[in-house]
């Protein structure tokens, strides 16, 4: 308890409230920017569990702002959720964390999710947030949405049955392309930093059972530092909060190649769950082009193009900008 | 990302505001006087004297 003695002082904690977020289970979704910020935060204030899941893999640009990574993660290629853990268990030893390194899909989010308190949305597209959303909404299940790019970020608490749901405010994914990404405008560290602290703040407060928790849409702009508060009502006509429409989370069929945010670069996703040998595959593709082996991941280097393969079938397919070269790549490669 | 106040005349409808400022193929929101407006719910509003009408682009990055 000394480790938070001075958390322990503040209104509305005291021991009794540490040894409720000693108790909690948190699972982070995304682990960039808001992720590690939010993850960093929570382990450091002594909640009791948390799972990490991320799908991406440590670059030099992400050091700018994502504050878990130092270069020697880049350098080895880490996967982000081993990176990040691997910190956090420096950090703060007496937290139980796991690191997940997966797509976050219809197939796995359930098991991602039951367990846990409270979800932290760091993820990079609203696709996943939708599907969030109808899981968190199932297992009620309160979830804290996140997002940040240029100066500007916003979050929200989504409490299933009470507040507002995603889908009330975003019906349906935008068409691609429409949305301004990293790539596109840029992203301030202080902006991801800030909309990470608000989010796990408000975490805490959840977790505390805090009816002040902000139930409202939050929107900032550092470029003249605006904080403004929007009142969102649940829509009369959302699918979810009317009827209980698990549109996202129900839906069927194979996993659409997805174009990574900031990069060209496309993910690749199996259509059933599986585990590949990573060793195997090597032995396989170095004899065409130039394989390593890194311990959790695979790096397949042929003609242009660069293909980044994980143990769950997984791939990033690197050098191509369209889907169908990315998809055709995979099947020659590892035939999946 | 930059916050721009802009003057709209009165009598104008706000279907006709975000076609105006062609921004009807974007992912936005509208908060009208401190709430989230739901187009679909009134888009023939006509802005009044004194609505503070405010487009707030949804984001995706983390």
């Amino acid at each position: 308890m000394d480790r938070y003695s001075r958390q322990v002082l503040v209104a509305g904690i005291g021991k009794s409230g540490q040894e409720k977020l000693l108790r909690s289970k948190v699972l982070v979704i995304g682990c960039g920017a808001l992720g590690t910020v939010i993850a960093n935060n929570l382990v450091r204030a002594g909640i009791g569990y948390m799972r990490v899941v991320d799908r991406d893999y440590v670059e030099l640009d992400n050091l700018q702002r994502q504050m878990l990574f130092d270069e020697a993660d880049v350098e080895k290629g880490m996967p982000k959720a081993v990176a990040a853990v691997d910190k956090l268990r420096k950090i703060n030893s007496s937290v139980k964390i796991e690191a997940e390194v997966k797509d976050v899909n219809q197939k796995n989010i359930e098991e991602l999710i039951k367990d846990v308190d409270v979800v932290l949305d760091a993820t990079d597209n609203i696709e996943t947030r939708l599907l969030i959303n109808d899981t968190c909404f199932k297992h009620n299940t309160p979830w804290i949405y996140g997002a940040a790019i240029s100066s500007y970020g916003m979050t929200m608490n989504i409490i299933p049955k009470v507040t507002a749901c995603f889908r009330c405010i975003v019906p349906s994914p935008p068409a691609p392309g429409l949305l301004d990404t990293c790539d596109t405008v840029g992203v301030l560290n202080a902006i991801t930093s800030l909309i990470a602290s608000l989010q796990s703040n408000e975490a805490l407060k959840i977790l505390l059972g805090d009816k002040d928790s902000n139930q409202e849409l939050l929107v900032i702009d550092l470029t003249n530092n605006s904080f403004d508060k929007i009142v969102v009502k649940k829509r009369d006509d959302c699918p979810l909060c009317r009827d209980g429409v698990l549109e996202y989370l129900d839906k069927k069929g194979p996993s659409e190649p997805i174009k990574l945010c900031g990069r060209e670069m496309i993910q690749i996703t199996p259509q059933r769950k599986m585990e590949v040998s990573l060793e195997h595959l090597k032995g396989k593709l170095e004899r065409i082009g130039d394989a390593s082996y890194l311990g959790y991941l695979l790096r397949f280097r042929v003609d242009q193009y660069e293909l980044i393969i994980f143990p769950d079938g997984r791939a990033f397919v690197k050098g191509v900008s369209d889907k169908e070269t990315a998809r055709s790549l995979y099947a020659k490669y590892i035939g999946v | 990302m930059r916050i721009e106040k802009i003057k709209v005349k009165e009598d104008k409808t706000i279907k006709e505001f975000i076609d105006e400022l062609s921004l009807s193929a974007v992912p936005i929101l509208l908060e009208l006087d401190g709430e989230i407006f739901y187009p679909d719910d009134n888009y023939d509003r006509k802005i009044q004297a004194g609505d503070r009408l405010a487009v707030i682009p949804i984001i995706a990055g983390g």
